[in-house]
């Protein structure tokens, strides 16, 4: 019953309303606020690999995502990117693109 | 006759970025950087195809994605290499807290399909529009659009499994959030 994917207005209207009711509930419980979920709930934090893998979980969590968490996403995914970015060309590939040159060089004009 | 210098150099600019991509699509610096040495060769094998002028990083890319597509379709009966040889390979950072978020990035980003990485990555850090990426893919704009935000709603789904706390705790986010949840 909950693979029906509900519209975006109703997701969004079902966040508001879980964010205002659970957040309150397992405040107490919770040590700290949720980063990327407003309120994980029932949710087995040790889901299994195979769980994971599943498309059609019930879409509780989702819906209209918060922005913060969004932010935090992108810029994580910018931080891992440009961790392989900053350290540069390897050697490795100055050296392939100069023999590539010279083999095309032997290749094309003899 | 060598390359223009200009296409050399444009070339070589894409190295970083073209390995970053790699490595996300991969999640294994050998394969990636394998990946990149077969993208070069292809790309001077065919320079002659391309235009001067032209986005040279885009065409570098479009080879690339293409490489591994072929690849992924012949290796998709193995599994997926977690095992943290990228970890191993990174070189040491600042923080270490940026360490165990990039693991678990890195991990989350493997789960998602193939379609839906492409896509995040290419618009969300390679700095592509949402036209280059859907010309690198060949596939419509909107199917790019609804791609990465498949990917980013399902990456923050994953990544919320572990302890969303030891995701980035960064204070600011944590003070917004908290704010924002009691509201």
């Amino acid at each position: 019953m909950k693979e029906k994917k509900p519209s975006e207005a109703e997701l969004a209207g079902e966040e508001q309303a879980r964010m205002g009711s659970e957040e309150n509930q397992n405040g107490a419980r919770r040590s700290g606020p949720s980063l990327l979920r407003p309120a994980p709930v029932d949710q087995n934090p040790l889901r299994s690999e195979a769980t994971m893998h599943m498309e059609a979980q019930p879409r509780r969590s989702r819906g209209r995502l918060n922005r913060e968490v969004m932010n935090r996403l992108g810029k994580t995914l910018e931080a891992y990117y440009d961790d392989v970015r900053k350290e540069g060309v390897p050697d490795r590939f100055k050296l392939l693109l100069e023999q590539l040159e010279e083999r095309k060089d032997k290749g094309s004009s003899g | 006759m060598t390359l223009a210098p200009s296409v050399r150099e444009a070339m070589l600019a894409a190295v970083p970025s073209l390995r970053a991509f790699a490595i996300s699509l991969s999640g294994n610096v050998d394969r990636a950087d394998d990946l990149v040495q077969e993208t070069l060769l292809r790309a001077m094998a065919n320079i002659n195809s391309f235009q001067p002028g032209t986005n040279m990083s885009a065409w570098l890319f479009t080879i690339l994605r293409n490489l591994f597509r072929s690849e992924y379709r012949k290796r998709r009966r193995e599994v997926e290499d977690t095992d943290g040889s990228y970890a191993e390979s990174l070189k040491s950072h600042p923080e270490q807290q940026s360490r165990v978020e990039f693991e678990e990035f890195r991990e989350a980003l493997a789960k998602l399909p193939p379609d839906q990485r492409e896509a995040l990555i290419l618009v969300g850090a390679s700095g592509f529009s949402y036209e280059e990426a859907a010309a690198i893919c060949e596939c419509a704009v909107g199917t790019i659009k609804s791609r990465v935000n498949r990917a980013r709603t399902r990456l923050a789904d994953l990544l919320a499994i572990d302890s969303a706390d030891d995701f980035g705790p960064d204070q600011p986010t944590r003070a917004i959030l908290s704010a924002g949840g009691r509201g």
